[in-house]
């Protein structure tokens, strides 16, 4: 205890200094997020004049009125709209769990011919942009009859998504201790039987993780859907947000209002998913 | 249950290899029911390797595993009426005690009513009553361990396998739980197959000991054949500790009839050694066998103490044996026996705790 003080003095400096930056990349981050809102609650629009600290001078709550459609009789298409976004993007997600899970499953447990090559492949779909895809992706779905319709952006996402979701439900996998699964097939479990009804509820966390990436990456996913989408009536969100900013005009306030419309679900799910999703984003890193 | 020649459980000229390297040869193994045989070896031995290849999670090479008069080699682990204890217990971490109890008796559609009379059974005769609502991870080490115990006895299989179950367990912990699995067993009255490289688990649990070295059965038998008549060096230094004392001598006849030398030290030859012809030969005394010299163990030499270990109930002596190249000698006495370093100790042995071997072979010269 004799130099108690001094290190405490010490761990006291650290953790102002650690703050600090914590606090510095907050602010980075949100600084942003902040415009947004300003712009979305502003009758100007971007009337701001420059200040550094944006807040609306005019409080208003025409802009959302506009981007949801309540001010146009567009409302009932919003709806729609949002319908799809959320269709699409749960969709995509099971989807995509529905697949990658078993995949997984066989790539962390297996031993097969091809297991490395399609490891590599599975690698290499990941560093092709999304916009390379687009155009085949338009032929392919065309061809299907998909063109306009959710389901084609469900395969297309789902696509997308797997590889991803496949390297990180195997880490997850291998992470669970195979005598699990052995002690349940000495219990009387096949194979399937012990993947479904322990492998599966012990890795909850990070299947929670997995799909909710692949819900967001759905939801926020603007190229595909403009190129597969040409009815109105099929936009999802994105879509629907980037035409309040056209070539002739910009309509700045519907515009970041539609933003934070579009981001609450997103919020919500996290927030209500948060415990889930904690325990999963640092899963295998301490022994239970 | 099967007559005279139908074990509960049998392997026959097993072979087990992972790519190249061979893990198993030549395994037969019979297992009576109602028997309680250990596995035991140093690791990497393949004793593992043989209680998962009896369980149908390893798949032999060629060999095949039998229960009763059933050919099991094929079938998988849910096929063959057998329940396991891990090592590492592994319990269902999302699942409740009574629930990891259950699982097994789940999966096998037994009726709800049965599956809680056994559950509750299993857990009367455990001590489980207070935790089966808890979660895995809220129970301590000897509790987990329990309830592994509890997972496999609610299944009531023909046959128990246990691989390494008490090895995650602290000292006084592991003696206590060690007598609860022979009691165990004894009550369940099932067939076991233990794997340990413990061999004071080994020793005091088993009916049948079988020794593995590299993937072969060096010994099997009673605990005590193996330990007093064991069939190499390698047997002989396995069991006991201290390890048994491995000397250099010469089996020698002069007029006096036959007798071994260690350096300038005799011994003489037990009754069954008469018949070899003179040889080098290694003499394996075991160190509760070295006592100080009496009329029932003649002396042979003289031990010069360099250290000693006092355990309260008894002492293990450290020395060399006088005369014989400064040979290293464990011997145990009382713990009355006052004793310092330095001391010269006039030791002998009865004729016949006294075991040979062959220094080139290491395998037992009466066999």
């Amino acid at each position: 205890m004799a130099n108690g003080g001094r290190l405490n003095a010490r761990q006291n400096v650290k953790a102002l200094v650690v703050h600090a930056l914590l606090i510095g990349a907050v602010i980075y981050a949100l600084y942003p997020v902040l415009w947004v809102l300003t712009v979305a609650f502003s009758r100007d629009g971007l009337g701001t004049d420059g200040f550094v600290l944006p807040w609306p001078r005019h409080w208003t709550f025409a802009n959302f009125a506009i981007a949801t459609g309540a001010s146009t009789g567009k409302s009932a298409l919003f709806f729609r709209q949002l319908v799809n976004s959320l269709t699409v993007s749960a969709s995509t997600a099971l989807l995509s769990i529905a697949i990658a899970a078993p995949a997984a499953y066989a790539l962390a447990r297996m031993q097969f011919v091809g297991k490395r090559t399609g490891l590599s492949g599975l690698m290499l779909t990941q560093m092709f942009p999304t916009v390379a895809s687009a155009v085949p992706l338009y032929f392919i779905l065309s061809q299907l009859h998909l063109l306009d319709r959710r389901a084609g952006l469900v395969v297309a996402y789902s696509a997308t998504a797997l590889p991803f979701a496949i390297f990180q439900l195997k880490a997850a996998f291998e992470a669970i201790p195979v005598e699990l699964e052995e002690a349940a097939m000495v219990d009387g479990a096949t194979r399937f039987e012990a993947f479904v009804r322990v492998v599966l509820p012990v890795a909850r966390p990070a299947l929670a993780v997995t799909a909710l990436f692949a819900f967001m990456s759905a939801w926020n996913e603007f190229v595909l859907a403009a190129t597969l989408m040409s009815r109105e009536e099929a936009f999802t969100l994105p879509v629907v947000l980037q035409r309040f900013v056209g070539e002739h005009s910009a309509a700045w306030g519907p515009f970041a209002a539609g933003s934070i419309v579009v981001s609450i679900p997103v919020m919500a799910i996290f927030y209500i998913a948060q415990k889930q999703l904690l325990s999963g984003l640092t899963a295998g890193s301490v022994k239970g | 249950m099967p007559s005279g020649t139908v074990h509960c459980c049998e392997v026959r000229n097993l072979e087990k290899a992972f790519d190249q390297t061979v893990v198993l040869s030549n395994v037969n193994l019979a297992m009576p029911s109602g028997s309680f045989t250990v596995l035991v070896g140093a690791s990497g031995c393949g004793k593992s390797t043989l209680l998962r290849t009896v369980a149908g999670l390893e798949s032999p090479t060629s060999g095949s595993i039998w229960m009763g008069d059933r050919d099991v080699t094929a079938l998988p682990p849910k096929d063959r009426d057998i329940a396991m204890v891990f090592q590492s217990y592994a319990l269902y971490p999302h699942l409740s005690v009574r629930e990891n109890l259950a699982f097994g008796l789940k999966l096998r559609r037994t009726p709800e009513t049965e599956i809680a009379g056994r559950v509750a059974e299993a857990s009367a005769i455990l001590g489980l009553d207070a935790l089966l609502d808890r979660l895995p991870k809220q129970l301590s080490g000897g509790q987990r361990q329990r309830v592994a115990m509890g997972r496999a006895i609610v299944r009531r299989p023909r046959m128990f396998l246990f691989d390494e179950p008490l090895s995650n367990l602290d000292a006084a912990l592991r003696a206590e739980v060690r007598v609860d699995i022979r009691k165990l067993h004894d009550r369940m009255g099932g067939t076991t197959l233990y794997v340990t490289h413990d061999q004071v688990e080994a020793m005091t649990l088993a009916d049948t000991l079988c020794l593995l070295r590299a993937g072969q059965i060096e010994q099997m038998g009673p605990p005590l054949e193996l330990f007093d008549r064991p069939v190499s060096r390698y047997v002989a230094e396995f069991l006991g500790s201290p390890k048994i004392n491995c000397l250099d001598g010469q089996l020698v006849y002069t007029n006096a009839g036959p007798h071994i030398t260690i350096g300038s030290s005799t011994l003489s030859v037990p009754e069954r050694y008469r018949a070899l012809s003179p040889q080098s030969v290694v003499v394996g005394l075991r160190p509760h066998h070295l006592t100080p010299a009496s009329a029932e163990a003649p002396q042979f030499g003289t031990l010069l103490v360099t250290f000693y270990e006092a355990l309260g109930f008894e002492t293990y002596v450290h020395g060399t044996l006088q005369g014989a190249g400064d040979k290293a000698l464990v011997i145990r006495v009382d713990s009355n026996h006052r004793v310092a370093r330095g001391d010269a100790i006039a030791i002998g042995v009865r004729p016949e705790h006294t075991v040979l071997f062959d220094p080139k072979s290491g395998r037992a010269l009466d066999t």
